[in-house]
């Protein structure tokens, strides 16, 4: 399967957010919603319900 | 729930360390035991405890019923408690400046966490649905 970096980055983000300390919790979250939401607007959609 | 007179938690000491940690969090917070702060702490030392039984249990081998029985009955506890700590937190008008430089936002932003990983294991999203979903985002790379 050939490599994909949106994706990457955005797994490499969930598990930054997953594993870094308490403190860190606020930001880490930031950037895995922004990667997120800069995919879904990539893609035009606005929900995934 | 029992957690220590079942066979399928005494054959995995994590998640028996993990539901032994939630009661007596649950039982500290509902004393008022240790203060707020306390509690927030305990109760992210008990979220990496539960990940790491995850990885253990779920992810680094195929999980059996009850892996995924504990694993979805642990992470509801773990967010019911982590609301429970945002309410005390706003009724306390914020947490006190800490050592550990945690604040609001970041039990907050843990919470949302929990919540996707429940979503993610146990969500209603429909198979087919959820790899239309990626094929839209991601252009059909990821199965």
């Amino acid at each position: 399967m050939a490599r994909h970096p949106e994706l990457e980055a955005i797994l490499q983000a969930r598990y930054d957010l997953e594993t870094c300390g308490p403190n860190e919790k606020t930001e880490r979250r930031a950037q895995l919603e922004s990667l997120l939401q800069a995919a879904l607007s990539q893609a035009g959609i606005r929900s995934l319900s | 729930m029992k957690t220590t007179d079942d066979p399928a938690v005494a054959d995995s000491p994590r998640w028996q360390a993990v539901g032994l940690l939630i009661d007596q969090n649950s039982r500290d917070l509902l004393a008022r035991r240790y203060g707020l702060l306390q509690e927030v702490v305990s109760w992210f030392k008990v979220i990496e405890l539960f990940r790491q039984a995850e990885f253990e249990r779920l992810i680094e081998q195929t999980p059996t019923p009850a892996d995924r029985r504990y694993h979805k009955t642990w992470l509801a506890t773990l967010i019911a408690e982590g609301e429970r700590l945002l309410t005390e937190i706003r009724a306390s008008r914020g947490l006190a400046r800490n050592q550990a430089g945690i604040r609001l936002s970041d039990v907050e932003a843990t919470v949302e966490e929990l919540y996707d990983t429940q979503a993610e294991w146990y969500g209603s999203i429909e198979p087919q649905r959820r790899k239309e979903l990626l094929r839209q985002v991601f252009h059909g790379s990821p199965s």
